[in-house]
């Protein structure tokens, strides 16, 4: 099938600009880029242009679900301090704690915030992914925490995405603002609605940590296994603020994580964690850029990946001090086993620095598991596939301990334990 | 009878290193091994748990009757041979006190048992934690990750408690040790001695020996065991050294 | 004269001391490229109609190809129209000895300090000069011919030896691999060749000189290296060129071919004028290097590279033979306005293949270096090793230090370990050497040395020594 940029430019005719004239610039440089293929670096090791070629539908039909009992399954201890995004479009919020704000904007509803940060952060002339995501969405769910705010039981995010026998094109909107000495932790759940729904979703979050804010988002990706999910995240960060996140891809065929954050207030800090588990014949490619542009910033990225069967990893990190960002700290690391026979990984680890009082440092390593250690356990009676098991979890740890909700944490060793115990981890 | 190893040959990426090794050990018994580096001692002991890395050729080793060579290595230590490794491996990530729930409970699986609830396996931990000076913190520490030598090879013995295994092959227990850590980890192991229970202790120095008495020591000599004896031959090893062997070897040949 | 005196005076003079140019007799062909002027060449050298097939093939492909842009440097537009592809010293025939060198050509060598006296020659060093496209004198030819050992100018072998040259030439870099390759199957003029043959260790080091002398000249020299089942060499590269101030194109090929068991370990000095302190001048150095590594096989690569004011460099290693060995050891030194864009590959194709990766970079002035490496193992390549480690040391806050490593792994039994650092000298360590007794300079040069020294250890001893020198010398002035 062909893949065209022409069926996104008809649908964005039919729905007038519901975000207002910057949907215009936004598709006009949609038009002009087209949709990323495998000969741009970027894109060099993953090529998304299949996940295009589908007869989409843009509407939106009845749906055959029910949200309350698919959150059933997440670990929302509570329904309180929830919200649920379907298909893109914000559908139910429930009580949040105070501080928190949590609303669907468009061009009708004024809002100085929303005015003064959206589209300001995501690269439309760079990224045609944004570009097109900014074009297609019908409405941005800001969510705000307001100054002074120490929100304590975390928030819940709940992305849901459905298709019928017609795969679907979902975009969806979300903008963080985290104002002053604000703190939040947010989860954010990424679901199918059914095990066989075909979507694309391409979803753009812009996020701004104003001045001693803290923001930190546990981001998890369990779509069904027809899904691709085309996520670009864009944060910016005043001075002394904080940003932490963890991108967990437990599902999905093709997931795409492009994170990037400006440091642009010194003393901030950023924190990229992921871990990825591809198993079957799904890809997962996490592309990060941070950039330190003032001085004294620290950020720091661990990355760790476990590729089974047929999968596919890939991992390409930027970091980027520019001249004046002096007594940078910056650390990346990024390691993957292998545990499938046909199993690929790509790793970046890239440094470009133009300041001289600097302490950056990356590694990256693949391999197989540790033959010594796989002998340790054996050699105290733990049966090898369990033992496999044992040290994929534990190698997971270093993403895994740094998450913040305990109940969080215990959901995640489960899902992989789950997902351990029937994929082949072969020698 | 426990273990009976007859006409053991054993390669390692091609290079033979046992050449013929015979043994056997009745329930109850120490028996020593020792020998020149280079010996094949580690070798033995490795080949016994099942190391992957080596390849038997020739001859049997039978444990309770059983032919151990066709087991894995979890299954032999199911059937009760505890290996306690001369450089124990750090597993990041993984806590002393999971890992050990998770092996106990293999065990006893395979056994047929119930697993373990966490209370009886807290007390049980409790109970063997004294036997070799482990306190609380070292069981929530990753699996050896940042232990000195000391603290490495007293929880190589904890373990050996943990799991009570019927053969211990304590291997080079006692390298790296100061004197107060040597005495503890000895004191651990004759606390477990019992008529049920054997040891094979692989070792390069006597020294050890006057802390855990052996009932027959062995020498090895590229890797046959070329001299039998009960505790003195160690004494008299200590004191004519390893040379000793060597010359004789040739004159016997 | 006191101490500091002597310092400061061997400071200035050692700004760039292999700058000058030689007045040297020299045939010239026209400015500019076409098929015609690759037939001038072909005929000048007296070529079989293979080797000017080869060079119109290559030529043709060459106009379809684009030039590369993917590397960090930045630099103006060649003009390939108007460069010099053919300059020759004038001296003919074939000389029979010393004595009848060009003394202009022997005084140059002098000044570079290479002797090109055998007897007067401590160190057993095999040299073949190469003067801007030709080789003007090869070293202790007869003496290695005892051995079955052939080392001679790349047209002598072409007329000596040609079912070699016809059977490696392009086998390991085909002439359409690159833009700059594709350029130098084209119109290369000159160059060493060396066969080691079956079981034979060569007993000395191999060691090719070039030089570009004349203005306007590119240069385009090809390098084969051939050894043959259970043959071993050391092969010692050196480069300089007078200082100028219009920039030149130096772009090489080398291509090594390493049968089964057979080792070859090849180093350079590259210190091509790196144009002066506003950045003016300079040599471009696009060059393509390449190993084939058959079954236990090894190549190994050490380079360090102190000169040229753009250098794009990726010596490489196809490790096809199981249980072959690459390698690949590399100092870089950029200071006022240099760029260099330079690292390694290494493709794992065979089996228990392994491949090490140590390269040092050092940023002075306004100059940005860039370590840009690719270690790829194969799905069929089973139990593969890499480790690499890549440093970069930052002098001055105006300089750039990047790293770019591609590591592709589609084996699941594959080991690889990539580790960077990025830091700065520092100052602690600095002010150490200082109450020590160290001026800054000193003290910058010797953390700087203890920096490289994994990779200066990988260096014959002649050229270890030499090549501390030069790190001294190129990084003067950027000390503040």
């Amino acid at each position: 099938m062909e893949v065209s940029p022409e069926i996104f430019v008809e649908q964005f005719k039919k729905a007038g600009n519901p975000l207002g004239k910057i949907q215009q610039e936004a598709i006009e440089s949609f038009k002009k880029a087209g949709i990323p293929h495998v000969k741009l670096e970027e894109f060099r090791h993953t090529n998304i242009v299949p996940a295009f070629a589908k007869n989409f539908s843009f509407e939106q039909k009845e749906h055959t679900y029910s949200a309350e009992s698919l959150i059933k399954k997440l670990p929302v201890s509570s329904i309180e301090n929830t919200v649920i995004i379907e298909n893109g479009e914000l559908s139910k919020v429930l009580p949040t704690a105070s501080g928190i704000e949590v609303v669907s904007l468009n061009k009708n509803t004024s809002h100085q915030q929303f005015e003064k940060h959206f589209s300001k952060y995501a690269d439309l002339k760079s990224d045609s992914l944004a570009a097109l995501n900014t074009a297609m969405a019908k409405s941005c769910i800001l969510v705000g925490i307001a100054a002074n705010q120490q929100v304590e039981k975390p928030l819940n995010i709940v992305l849901i995405s459905s298709a019928t026998d017609q795969a679907s094109f979902i975009p969806v909107r979300l903008l963080f603002l985290a104002d002053k000495n604000s703190s939040t932790l947010v989860h954010l759940f990424q679901i199918s609605a059914s095990e066989n729904g075909e979507t694309l979703t391409s979803i753009v979050t812009e996020a701004f940590t104003d001045e001693n804010a803290r923001l930190e988002v546990e981001y998890i990706q369990q779509e069904n296994n027809k899904s691709n999910t085309l996520s670009n995240t864009y944060v910016e960060s005043a001075a002394n603020s904080f940003f932490k996140i963890h991108t967990i891809t437990l599902g999905g065929v093709l997931v795409r994580n492009k994170l990037r954050i400006r440091l642009n207030g010194q003393g901030s800090e950023a924190y990229f964690n992921g871990l990825y588990l591809p198993d079957d014949r799904m890809h997962v490619d996490n592309y990060t850029n941070v950039i330190h542009a003032v001085p004294n910033c620290t950020s720091n990225q661990t990355y760790r990946g476990v590729i089974s069967d047929e999968a596919h990893g890939v991992f390409c990190g930027r970091i980027v001090v520019e001249q004046d960002a002096q007594k940078t700290q910056a650390y990346q690391s990024n390691k993957n086993i292998l545990v499938g026979n046909h199993a690929m990984v790509n790793s970046k680890p890239q440094l470009e620095i133009y300041a001289d009082d600097v302490k950056c440092t990356h590694g990256a390593t693949t391999g197989r598991l540790d033959s010594n250690a796989l002998f340790y356990l054996r050699a105290r009676g733990i049966n090898e596939q369990r033992a496999r098991a044992l040290l994929i979890t534990a190698f997971a740890s270093d993403v895994l301990q740094q998450t913040t909700d305990p109940a969080l944490h215990q959901f995640l060793i489960e899902q992989i334990t789950l997902k351990l115990s029937v994929n082949n981890l072969c020698k | 009878m426990m273990l009976e190893i007859r006409n053991l040959h054993a390669l390692i990426e091609g290079r033979e290193i046992l050449k013929g090794l015979g043994l056997t050990v009745k329930p109850g018994e120490v028996h020593a091994i020792m020998g020149p580096n280079g010996s094949g001692k580690s070798t033995l002991a490795s080949v016994i748990a099942g190391r992957e890395n080596y390849e038997v050729t020739e001859g049997e080793i039978l444990f309770n009757n059983e032919n151990l060579l066709e087991l894995a290595p979890e299954e032999r230590a199911q059937k009760g041979i505890f290996l306690a490794f001369q450089y124990p491996v750090e597993i990041p990530g993984i806590s002393n006190a999971t890992f050990l729930k998770e092996a106990v409970n293999s065990i006893r699986k395979a056994k047929g048992e119930k697993p373990m609830d966490s209370k009886h396996f807290l007390q049980l931990m409790q109970e063997k934690m004294k036997l070799v000076n482990i306190d609380k913190t070292m069981t929530q520490r990753s699996v050896n990750e940042g232990f000195s030598g000391g603290e490495k090879k007293r929880n190589e013995i904890f373990q050996m408690a943990m799991l009570d295994p019927r053969l211990c092959i304590l291997d080079e227990t006692d390298s790296g040790l100061d004197i107060d850590a040597l005495r503890i980890v000895a004191n651990g192991v004759n606390a477990m001695r019992s008529k049920d229970r054997s040891f094979l202790v692989v070792t390069h120095y006597q020294r050890l020996l006057d802390y855990i008495v052996p009932d027959f020591v062995h020498v090895l000599y590229e890797g046959k065991i070329v001299k039998s004896g009960t505790k003195e031959l160690a004494l008299e090893l200590e004191e004519k050294g390893y040379d000793w062997i060597k010359s004789h070897e040739t004159v016997s040949q | 004269m006191s101490e500091d005196q002597k310092i400061l005076d061997s400071v200035t003079q050692s700004e760039y001391k292999w700058g000058f140019e030689s007045k040297i007799e020299v045939e010239t062909a026209p400015k500019g490229l076409n098929e015609d002027i690759i037939r001038f060449i072909s005929q000048k050298k007296n070529e079989p109609e293979w080797m000017l097939e080869f060079r119109l093939k290559s030529y043709r492909s060459w106009l379809k190809m684009t030039e590369p842009d993917w590397a960090h440097i930045q630099y103006p537009t060649i003009n390939f129209q108007d460069i010099i592809y053919y300059a020759a010293p004038k001296q003919q025939p074939q000389l029979k000895s010393l004595d009848e060198l060009d003394p202009e050509i022997k005084k140059t060598f002098d000044k570079l300090g290479i002797s090109l006296e055998e007897q007067k020659r401590l160190s057993n060093v095999a040299v073949d000069a190469v003067i801007d496209s030709v080789s003007v004198k090869t070293t202790f030819q007869s003496k290695l011919a005892e051995l079955g050992i052939i080392f001679c100018s790349f047209s002598e072998a072409v007329q000596m030896h040609p079912e070699l040259v016809k059977k490696y030439l392009g086998s390991v870099v085909p002439p359409t691999d690159n833009f700059f390759a594709a350029l130098n199957s084209a119109v290369f003029t000159d160059g060493s060749f060396c066969y080691i043959p079956k079981g034979v260790r060569c007993p000395m080091e191999l060691s090719t000189y070039f030089r570009i002398n004349t203005a306007g000249t590119g240069q385009f020299e090809r390098t084969l290296i051939i050894a043959d089942e259970g043959g071993y060499a050391s092969y010692l590269e050196g480069c300089t060129a007078p200082k100028r101030d219009e920039n030149q194109l130096h772009a090489a090929v080398v291509e090594i071919y390493a049968h089964k068991d057979a080792e070859v370990k090849y180093s350079t000095v590259q210190n091509w004028f790196p144009g002066d302190k506003e950045g003016k001048g300079g040599v471009f150095n696009f060059v393509t290097k390449r190993g084939m590594a058959l079954e236990n096989a090894k190549i190994s690569w050490t380079q360090v590279e102190t000169g040229s004011a753009i250098t794009w460099k990726y010596p490489s290693v196809i490790l096809k033979g199981d249980n072959s060995v690459g390698e690949f050891y590399s100092v870089a030194v950029t200071n006022n306005w240099q760029q260099a864009d330079t690292g390694t590959k290494m493709v794992h194709l065979g089996k228990n293949t392994r491949s090490t990766i140590v390269s040092k970079g050092i940023s002075a002035g306004r100059s940005n270096n860039s370590y840009r490496g690719l270690v790829r193992v194969n799905r069929k390549a089973e139990n593969a090793r890499n480790f690499s480690q890549c440093d970069s040391l930052l002098i001055g806050d105006k300089c750039g230090a990047h790293t770019f490593p591609y590591l592709e792994i589609a084996n699941p039994t594959a080991q690889v370990e990539h580790e960077a650092t990025t830091s700065k000298v520092g100052e602690d360590q600095i002010f150490y050497c200082n109450q020590r007794g160290l001026s800054t300079e000193d003290a910058v040069n010797l953390i700087v040395n203890g920096f490289c020294k994994r990779v200066l250890n990988e260096l014959p001893m002649e050229f270890a020594v030499e090549a501390q020198k030069l790190l001294a010398v190129s990084l003067e002035g950027s000390v503040g």
